[in-house]
């Protein structure tokens, strides 16, 4: 990215208090123009704030918001080129589609004929041509959103700020508006924020997620490297599934997990160290085979379809390790099983040492 | 259908429950009404009525010298009192559900409170208040803006519609409140988002959302205030008649209950067309009903 060519939008060192609450810690972000960043973390760790503090609902105690490189930290929304879909419908109940849709370009004095083509293209894009005439309370909740979505792009904002927009419908109907979504920004090119707290969203959604936790955004990266990469225990937590296992290192070649010997990728210095072990990367083996790997047993399983989910019970460990197989290859493993759990060196993550140490 | 099953059917049949309802509106409602209808079309004697029937009350009301002027003020009064507290009403209600908070409930009993102070009681305190050694004249005196006290506020419209207003301001803010209820602010935020300042907001989305609420409101206090026949006899001016004052009159001093009667159903009249313009005007413009989300 050139010079002259400011990112879309820049977050610089944002706080926000609500009394003695931080709701937001010292947040910066930036987000190149046509991308999708979410903004992931669990309910209360301040995206809905952030979101807000973007589109001009409210002002930060401290910090900048820059649209294109200019300053709006204290442009008030209504003169604000970024545009908001909240997360319960909020389309107006005394007009029609058709109304609503042409709610921002009829304050903006946008010509009729444009206004017209401006309402059905956004209809089009969002598949409800013919609605125009439709009420609030002749829709369902997915049409409601899908309205809101249309007036907000027929504004052509920089940035669309989507507030969970489909976290009160249905799981069918969500998995349908996801994909609505991705070809939405595929078709517009429009400079898109989304806040959710369902990481599977956000995984499947976002060219980069900003996981959030606690008013501090942990990790800014893309969804593979947030899965693939987590930078801490939250993280690798929160998006995804994962095993978080302690490992003490003794000296080179001197890693144990509960007490049995493992080798960690890396050979880190002598320490204690948080080990991130996805369950799809764990495979199991019967402990009548020789072979590395913790020993324990198999204490419950869960058929899912394509895999089966295993829970494993590890001397010395005090959580069960989770393991997932795909389902071909679980045929002959049950509860009361003694196995031995393996995984490839490379396939494990070493965070940084508790104490300090790297 | 023979009589006993008729009866069961009063007794048991479903309208059953409803029927303390029924008694209730024909004794007080019903029968004040009809009687009085009836009275309309006889023929007055001294603090009496008396066949035959006839439309000559309705007449000669129309025609009397002082109806047009006592209209006149009524609607005047009305108007200014009910518009006034509509004005006040939505600041008050809507500053109630947007950014009072906690406040919302203390301020919220204060009203319904000032409600019970007694009407008599309320009037008076005007007259304390604008008198000319009332609070007004004190703080305006104290104050050094006027040398003389204002002796025009009492004793004239702008001391009835005051009153008027006061008396109408609690109907109103209750009616509004509980309208602006389903109105989240996050609609107000959306037309924000949109585009919409302050006034924009008022106007695109508030006023019309309200319309239905506010056409009630104020046709209730409109009601409310041009019949009051109590105010202007204590704060009013001299030689301000008001329609209410002339159907009194015409029941206690002329002892023409027939006249008064029919003056009562023509202005019983105008209020109905004015609810009916009213309903079809929200009806054109679809405002009637606003079926909010869930
Ligand atoms: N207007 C407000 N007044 C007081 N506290 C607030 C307000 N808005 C948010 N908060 C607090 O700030 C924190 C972050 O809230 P929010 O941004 O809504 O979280 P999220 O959207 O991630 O669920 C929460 O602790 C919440 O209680
Ligand atoms: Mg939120």
């Amino acid at each position: 990215m050139s010079e002259s060519n400011p990112p879309r939008l820049q977050v610089n060192n944002v706080t926000q208090r609500f009394g003695d609450v931080v709701a937001l810690d010292d947040v910066s972000l930036s987000v190149n123009d046509g991308e999708l960043v979410s903004l992931l973390g669990p309910s209360g760790c301040g995206k809905t704030t952030l979101l807000r503090i973007i589109g001009g609902l409210a002002a930060p105690v401290e910090g900048q918001v820059l649209l294109s490189g200019e300053d709006v930290t204290h442009v008030p929304a209504h003169k604000r080129p970024t545009h908001l879909v909240f997360q319960r419908p909020t389309m107006f109940p005394h007009l029609n589609v058709f109304d609503n849709i042409a709610f921002g370009l009829r304050i903006s004095r946008v010509p009729k004929a444009e206004l017209r083509s401006r309402v059905e293209e956004a209809l089009s894009l969002v598949r409800l041509p013919g609605y125009e005439s439709r009420r609030s309370h002749e829709l369902s909740g997915g049409q409601m959103q899908r309205i809101a979505l249309a007036r907000a792009l027929a504004n052509k904002p920089q940035v669309l700020l989507l507030d969970e927009p489909f976290s009160a419908l249905d799981l069918k109907v969500r998995l349908a508006m996801e994909g609505e979504l991705r070809r939405l920004h595929r078709e517009t090119g429009t400079t898109i924020i989304f806040v959710t707290h369902d990481q599977r969203e956000a995984l499947a959604l976002s060219d980069r997620i900003a996981l959030f936790n606690q008013g501090r955004i942990e990790q800014f990266a893309p969804p593979w490297d947030i899965y693939q990469e987590p930078c801490s225990e939250f993280a690798a937590g929160f998006v995804g599934d994962a095993n978080t296992l302690t490992a003490a290192v003794s000296g080179p070649g001197g890693a144990t997990i509960g007490g049995q010997p493992v080798s960690l990728p890396g050979d880190p210095h002598a320490g204690t160290y948080t080990v991130v072990l996805r369950p799809e990367l764990v495979t199991l083996q019967p402990q009548s085979e020789p072979g590395p790997g913790l020993a324990g047993v198999i204490g419950d399983l869960a058929y899912r379809g394509s895999v089966v989910s295993y829970e494993i019970d590890i001397e010395g460990l005090d959580r069960p390790l989770r393991a997932e197989l795909a389902a071909a290859l679980a045929a002959d493993m049950n509860v009361g099983d003694a196995v031995r759990a393996t995984w490839r060196g490379a396939d494990c993550l070493v965070l940084d040492a508790d104490d300090g140490a790297s | 259908m023979n009589a006993s099953v008729i009866a069961r059917r009063l007794r048991f049949g479903p309208g059953a429950a409803s029927a303390p309802g029924a008694l209730g509106l024909i004794v007080f409602f019903l029968a004040p009404v009809v009687t009085l209808l009836v009275y309309s079309f006889l023929t007055s004697g001294r603090f009496s009525v008396a066949r035959p029937f006839t439309l000559s009350n309705y007449d000669a009301t129309i025609s009397a010298a002082g109806t047009a002027g006592a209209v006149r003020n009524s609607v005047l009064l009305g108007v200014l009192a009910a518009g006034v507290a509509v004005v006040v009403g939505l600041a008050i209600a809507s500053w109630l559900r947007y950014y009072a908070g906690r406040l919302q409930n203390v301020v919220l009993s204060m009203i319904i409170i000032s409600m019970f102070a007694s009407y008599l009681v309320r009037i008076y305190a005007f007259r304390i208040l604008l008198g000319d050694e009332g609070a007004v004249n004190t703080v305006l005196d104290t104050l050094g803006i006027v040398s003389e006290p204002v002796s025009w506020m009492l004793f004239s419209r702008f001391a009835v519609v005051c009153a008027l207003t006061h008396i109408a301001l609690p109907y109103v803010v209750l009616i509004l409140y509980g309208a602006f209820r389903p109105l989240d602010p996050a609609y107000l935020e959306a037309a924000q988002d949109l585009g919409a300042g302050a006034l924009t907001r008022w106007v695109r989305v508030i006023l019309p959302t309200m319309a239905a609420p506010i056409g009630s409101a104020f046709l209730m206090t409109f009601v409310l205030t041009s019949a009051d026949y109590v105010t202007p006899q204590f704060l009013g001016g001299t030689g301000q008649q008001m329609v209410g004052l002339l159907i009194q009159t015409n029941f206690t001093v002329a002892g023409d209950w027939a006249r008064g009667a029919a003056l009562s159903f023509l202005t019983l009249g105008a209020y109905l067309l004015c609810y009916v313009i009213m309903g079809l005007g929200l009806r054109i413009a679809k405002l009637n009903t606003i079926r909010w989300g869930t």
